[in-house]
């Protein structure tokens, strides 16, 4: 398991979303990817989906260049930019059309649905996308990107339009899912990022300002007045007190 | 994997068309038959009243297919779904490829449904069939995916959904005035427009009443040849369809 990204520059007319982006991550676990708005965070993960093209440089997935997209995102899954169900779909419809278009057979599918409803604690399968609430339209969103069970999973604030109780369910559910795939988790929670992640990545004007184990970023970062901690490296980072 | 692909995106393209269909199938049931009631009132004969109900088909195909197919090329840019769709490792041409035959396919409803009322409403009050049915019907399934293929093209284009919506119904609606500047002012075979070519689904019911030239016509004053009428059609679903595939396949979201 491995997502590469070699020199990645991305502009949008004259604004430089990225600026040579590069890193390589191998093996299982959850990695945090930090930064503040407009950091270029849902931009890396939108070349890393195939929902845009970098300016230059090349990405990898697996070894595969993205540019080959049918093959590279075979193994993975993507959860950008708080994406939506098909209104007109119920929920069963739209799981099942998801599980179709990645080649899984019937029988799987209906295994998958039912494991992801239990852990989702999705209701209602018959109940149309269109009618259900940010909470639930998330969760669906999740069950969605988890159904294929690929090795990879690119998620971008998972917990988003969550209530405390759902959020609890999906970070329960990553825990579990970090021992076994790679997981890169994009989030502004630094708390959420603290309890999942134990190697973070922080993106700052779309350039890498610092990667590391947590406890490295603490250590280097975190000094300053007042409590030390991710959150104080972060800011230290951030606002250039570094 | 590309077959199970191809019919899980055609599947979801029909089953997220399916109240709209039956809104459009009910609708050409009730058009034809109002056609009928005005016929008797303005006592058509038969020939008036096979001709009327070509040009009821002619439009209702342009209104149908539009509002299918505005969201072809477009429903996965303008909406939070296509970051969760086009992130999957699926041929972005076989994705258009699958919502344009899902739309073709939709449409053959209404359709249908037009010309066996028309077919009823013959009988019941003029006790006569439809004069080239077949022909015609082939013709108006030919019209009706050139029509889908132009405006999912221009949907592929586009930022929203209304652009290819207003395009659609203005082509559909404002055609006979086209018609009139170019065949009554200019004096000039209007060949460059699809709508032209879709005159063809009457003017074969009206048969053999209806002329290549009709002086006397305000605003169908050409009418096109069947073999003229098909080309017509056949470049607009060609030309149409592959820029569709061009800029579905290319667009970043």
């Amino acid at each position: 398991m491995e997502i590469k990204a070699i020199n990645i520059t991305k502009k949008f007319g004259n604004n430089l979303a990225l600026d040579s982006v590069s890193f390589d991550i191998k093996g299982k676990g959850i990695i945090g990817y930090l930064g503040p708005n407009g950091a270029g965070k849902t931009t890396t993960f939108k070349i890393f989906s195939n929902l845009i093209r970098a300016s230059s440089g090349e990405a990898f997935i697996n070894g595969i260049n993205i540019r080959n997209y049918k093959m590279a995102l075979k193994n993975v899954s993507v959860l950008v930019d708080q994406p939506e169900p098909y209104e007109e779909l119920t929920i069963h419809e739209f799981l099942e059309f998801i599980g179709k278009i990645r080649g899984m057979d019937e029988k799987m599918i209906e295994n998958r649905i039912k494991e992801l409803g239990r852990e989702l604690r999705l209701e209602d399968f018959n109940k149309k996308c269109g009618q259900l609430s940010k909470g639930n339209k998330q969760r669906v969103v999740i069950a969605a990107v988890l159904l294929p069970d690929t090795d990879i999973l690119l998620l971008d604030e998972p917990t988003s339009g969550l209530d405390p109780a759902e959020a609890y369910d999906i970070k329960k559910l990553l825990k579990k899912l970090g021992k076994t795939k790679l997981i890169i988790l994009s989030s502004h929670l630094l708390d959420e990022i603290k309890e999942l992640c134990d190697y973070v990545i922080l993106l700052d004007k779309g350039k890498i300002i610092a990667q590391g184990s947590i406890n490295s970023i603490i250590k280097k970062f975190g000094r300053g007045k007042g409590e030390k901690g991710l959150e104080k490296a972060y800011i230290n980072l951030v606002r250039g007190k570094t | 994997m590309k077959n199970k692909a191809f019919y899980a995106f055609f599947n979801a393209g029909l089953k997220m068309a399916r109240s709209q269909i039956m809104a459009f199938s009910f609708l050409s049931f009730v058009l034809i038959v109002l056609t009928g009631l005005l016929s008797i009132k303005a006592s058509f004969n038969s020939t008036d009243f096979f001709e009327s109900i070509g040009l009821v088909v002619w439009l209702m195909i342009g209104i149908t297919a539009t509002n299918i197919a505005a969201g072809v090329g477009v429903m996965d840019f303008n909406k939070r779904s296509g970051l969760l769709v086009l992130s999957q490792p699926v041929d972005r041409k076989l994705i258009f490829l699958s919502r344009l035959f899902a739309a073709f396919l939709v449409l053959l409803l209404p359709i249908t449904v037009l010309y066996m009322s028309g077919f009823g409403m013959g009988l019941l009050l003029y006790k006569a069939n439809i004069p080239n049915i077949f022909l015609s019907y082939g013709l108006a399934i030919l019209y009706a995916f050139s029509f889908t293929a132009m405006v999912s093209g221009i949907s592929s284009m586009s930022r929203e959904k209304s652009t290819p919506l207003s395009f659609g119904l203005t082509f559909a609606f404002l055609a006979v005035f086209v018609f009139a500047i170019f065949g009554k002012f200019i004096g000039m075979q209007p060949w460059f427009f699809l709508p032209y070519g879709g005159l063809i689904i009457s003017s074969v019911m009206a048969a053999p009443y209806l002329m290549h030239i009709n002086p006397g016509n305000y605003f169908f004053y050409y009418i096109p040849y069947v073999n003229e009428a098909v080309l017509i059609m056949l470049f607009y679903l060609v030309i149409f369809a592959a820029l569709g595939i061009f800029y579905y396949s290319r667009r970043e979201l």
